[in-house]
């Protein structure tokens, strides 16, 4: 019983020489012919080029076929620019099938004639698959149009303005008292130079008045300060949470949201110095550079301007010495292997700031390696120099307090000796690390982290690929300046409204199926799967959630029972992979010859 | 074409893997036969057992790197799987080597080019399978598809999660593998012999009566054979392939 359209096309691409010359095209292409099903054998220079795919259309829009085996690049290159094709002229893309003739073959043998014989293989494999392949269509799941931002600092109140001015809701949960995140408690910022939000030097209140009242006066954006996530449940385009929030002394309540994507900006947290002795925090004239920055808000709100007093006596020092990389880039046992971006620039800002107030303070700053990405920087560090800030090359190995004495040992590698002094303040630009809920919060919403622990940034390939509806914009995927947080936030909303913009995501239905009589409710995949893709009632089979489900394939791989198929790569799929992978499967040899 | 390898490969690291050798033209033997999946943690270890019923001589599994599975775990079990074959594999003789589990970043096109050359090598001086293993491989298969072993297998992750001692999960696996493989072989032979009793069953296969005589309860339990007549002792109880009389 032929039905009108069933036979199968197989494309060749000789991608001009790089499969040809080490694949004969011509014999794989005789050998595709004689495979079963396969009407249409076709090959072009460079399928991928204009000229290829109005040729491949052409084809399959006059061919008798239904399936479509791709024999050319790998399926990671062009695929998705083959599939459109194939899709434009009305035949399922989960109908199409690859031979990975380029990076898989031709560009890792030496032998043609064993790359050729291999190349049979892969077409055959592809051909028997392409059959057992079935039409399967993309699941549509909804965007509810509001957005929730984690963290309301720059990065956060950025993709808030953007998204707000777009039209849509937004609320931002923030777990401090006020909006602002970090920068809210620098005294100044570096450089001064369109890092996004307006530096006036002294002034924190002033620098952050014109975003923060944008945030409270945009109608849609609410803001939920002292407050936290507990539980999330939903999908992408359709989240419900719950967020817990003081409101008072000792009060609190809990609010449910509804949001349809989310913007994770939870900053970092800087490194805690006293987890490497060398450094002598334990002592009382030895401060980060957020003790720094605290004591400078606080004389500034005593009157009369930012002052260094040391915390011992209350007196300006005659000698600053900033440490650089403290617990950063690997420079001693304890401290995380990668640079912390920012704190070289703001070292150098607060030096210069230093010798400004007291022309008389020495300042010194300990470094391996200055770091600073910026247009104009080099400007700035020369013209640091020549203010008589000391810049000394090497590490520092000692930090000893005796007699009310702070002394400091440290390496000079230009001069290449060791030095002693006596110092009077010592500031470690302590480094980044992840805030302290990252953990717990790619855990709720199953983003991945990097090896350092900071969230993963993702590539816009995969930003399409995307599940989750989840965006991570400025310090949480790791240390970066105020500019590039904030435009960390930009592109996160651009992410959200896109969604939100198109009402719906189209989701790749490459789930599993229940055979619900097989199903003995053992909760095998239940417990195996991080998504909650599949769940399993008392009494009932289980049942797959398809827009949680990200297809990776655990649960039907573990089903005790067998009761579960993949789509798109089921085990008699799988199996068929297998039983081409060498010669043609027996039972059509054996046809063959009888 | 001796040896004859298929190498499974997840679509985020393995699969990226094996195209960035190609992309930076490392080289390697023409043996391998690349199978996509989403995850290593699809490769059902039935379907491993498959490859080399279907004439594989080796088989590999590549996923992402501890950690930096895109699916969070799924390497995991597939370690767990393949080390646990590996385990039977070296136990029947069938060369344990045979099996293999690499972890490949998208960027380690050295790295996939490296491992498959090293494991053709590997597998070429293991050799071709003997005539008998053949039928050690079917037994096995049903071991692995059985529901017994697989639920150990499935419950593994979560018992680890909640404490258990990870050293004893495996030999406990190794426990209930082997006496899967047992039980398998007993309905093998039935299967291929028609009705026997415990007693000639026992004999042939090599084990003792009271293993065989489980094996024949277990086997009647789950429904794969039924009891037939029964002989002078009570080893004597016959047995045969459920619907096969
Ligand atoms: C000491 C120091 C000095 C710096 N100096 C400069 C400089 O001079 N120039 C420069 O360009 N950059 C500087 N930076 C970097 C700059 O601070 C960051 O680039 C910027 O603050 C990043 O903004 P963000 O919004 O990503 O994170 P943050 O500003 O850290 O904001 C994160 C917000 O999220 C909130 N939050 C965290 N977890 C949760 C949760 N679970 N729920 C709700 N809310 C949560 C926090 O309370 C915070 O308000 C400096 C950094 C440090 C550490
Ligand atoms: S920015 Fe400078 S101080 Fe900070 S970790 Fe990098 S090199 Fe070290
Ligand atoms: S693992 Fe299989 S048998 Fe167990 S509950 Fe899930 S679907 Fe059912
Ligand atoms: S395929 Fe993966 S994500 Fe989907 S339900 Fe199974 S284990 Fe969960």
């Amino acid at each position: 019983m032929k039905e009108e359209k069933d036979g199968m096309a197989v494309f060749f691409c000789h991608c001009d020489g790089e499969v040809s010359g080490m694949v004969d095209v011509p014999a794989v292409m005789e050998y595709a012919a004689t495979l079963p099903k396969v009407t249409i054998v076709e090959e072009h220079e460079h399928l991928c080029s204009k000229e290829g795919i109005a040729r491949l259309k052409e084809v399959l829009r006059d061919g008798k076929v239904d399936r479509v085996v791709m024999a050319a690049c790998s399926p990671r290159t062009h695929g998705d620019i083959f599939l459109n094709a194939v899709e434009s002229v009305g035949i399922n893309e989960y109908l199409v099938e690859f031979a990975n003739l380029r990076e898989q073959c031709a560009w890792v043998h030496e032998d043609r004639e064993e790359a050729t014989e291999k190349a049979k293989d892969l077409v055959r494999m592809a051909v028997f698959r392409a059959m057992e392949l079935e039409p399967l269509d993309r699941i549509k799941l909804s965007i509810f149009p509001s957005v929730l931002v984690i963290g309301g600092g720059v990065a956060g109140m950025e993709a808030a303005l953007n998204i707000a001015s777009k039209g849509f809701k937004v609320v931002i949960v923030e777990r401090a008292e006020e909006i602002g995140g970090r920068v809210r408690k620098l005294s100044t910022t570096f450089p001064t130079i369109s890092c996004g939000i307006p530096c006036r030097h002294d002034c924190p209140e002033c620098e952050f008045t014109p975003k923060v009242e944008e945030i409270y006066a945009a109608g849609n954006i609410e803001v939920l300060t002292s407050a936290e996530l507990v539980d999330v449940e939903g999908r992408i385009g359709d989240y419900k949470v719950k967020v817990r929030r003081k409101v008072g002394e000792g009060e609190e309540e809990v609010r449910d949201l509804n949001v349809g994507t989310v913007i994770i900006a939870t900053g970092s947290r800087t490194f805690d110095p006293g987890r490497i002795p060398d450094y002598g925090y334990e002592f009382e004239d030895v401060i980060t550079s957020e003790e720094l920055e605290l004591m400078y808000l606080q004389t500034r709100k005593g009157g009369g301007g930012a002052k260094l007093l040391r915390p011992s006596d209350g007196r300006v020092p005659k000698r600053v010495d900033f440490i650089q990389c403290v617990g950063s880039r690997g420079l001693k046992p304890g401290s995380n292997p990668y640079c912390s971006i920012t704190c070289c620039l703001y070292a150098i800002g607060h030096a210069r700031a230093i010798k400004e107030m007291y022309p008389d303070t020495e300042v010194y700053i300990h470094y391996t390696n200055i770091q600073a990405p910026y247009r104009g920087f080099e400007e700035y560090y020369a013209e640091t120099s020549s203010l008589g800030i000391k810049f000394v090359r090497g590490a520092v190995d000692k930090v000893e307090e005796q007699g009310g004495q702070l002394f400091i040992g440290y390496e000079d590698a230009d001069l290449q000796r060791r030095e002693e002094a006596t110092t009077d303040l010592v500031v470690l630009s302590v480094g980044q690390e992840p805030s302290d809920n990252t953990t717990k919060l790619s855990e709720m919403f199953h983003v991945e982290r990097d090896i350092d622990g900071f969230f993963m940034e993702v590539n816009p390939r995969v930003v399409a690929e995307d599940k989750t509806g989840v965006f991570v914009a400025g310090c949480a995927l790791g240390p970066r300046n105020i500019r590039y947080a904030v435009a960390d936030g930009r592109a996160a909303a651009e992410n959200a409204i896109r969604l939100m913009e198109q009402g719906f995501v189209e989701v790749e239905p490459v789930i599993p199926v229940v055979d619900e009589d097989k199903c003995i409710r053992c909760g095998v995949c239940e417990s195996l799967c991080r998504y909650e893709g599949i769940k399993v009632g008392e009494a009932e089979a289980a049942e797959v959630i398809a827009a949680l489900c990200r297809g990776c394939g655990l649960c039907v791989a573990s089903c005790p029972a067998k009761a579960l198929q993949m789509k798109y790569y089921s085990d008699d799929q799988l199996r068929t992979l297998l039983r081409t992978a060498f010669s043609m499967p027996v039972a059509v040899a054996e046809a063959e010859r009888g | 074409m001796f040896p004859k390898i298929i190498t499974f490969c997840c679509n985020w690291c393995a699969y990226p893997g094996a195209d960035f050798a190609g992309i930076s033209h490392f080289k390697y033997p023409v043996n391998a036969r690349i199978i996509r999946v989403m995850c290593s943690g699809r490769v059902d270890p039935g379907l491993v057992l498959e490859a080399f019923i279907s004439g594989a001589d080796g088989v590999m599994v590549m996923g992402c790197h501890p950690g930096e599975c895109h699916y969070e775990h799924g390497n995991y079990e597939a370690e767990r799987r393949i080390k646990l074959l590996r385990y039977l594999f070296d136990k029947y003789e069938l060369g344990g080597k045979r099996l293999r589990v690499e972890w490949i970043a998208a960027s380690e096109g050295r790295k996939f080019a490296e491992v498959t050359a090293d494991f053709v090598e590997t597998v070429r001086k293991i050799g071709a399978f003997q005539e008998k293993a053949r039928e050690i491989l079917e037994v096995m298969k049903d071991t692995f598809y059985g529901e017994r072993l697989r639920l150990a297998l499935g419950a593994a992750s979560r018992a680890l999660d909640s404490g258990a001692d990870g050293e004893k999960y495996e030999e406990t696996l190794k426990k209930i593998a082997e006496e899967e493989m047992k039980k398998y072989r007993v309905l093998q032979t039935l299967r291929k012999e028609g009705e026997l009793c415990v007693r000639v069953v026992a004999e042939k296969l090599g084990l003792s009566l009271r293993e065989t005589f489980d094996c024949f309860l277990d086997l009647k339990h789950e429904g794969l054979i039924e009891e037939g007549d029964i002989g002078e002792d009570r080893y004597m109880i016959y047995g045969f392939v459920r619907g096969e009389r």
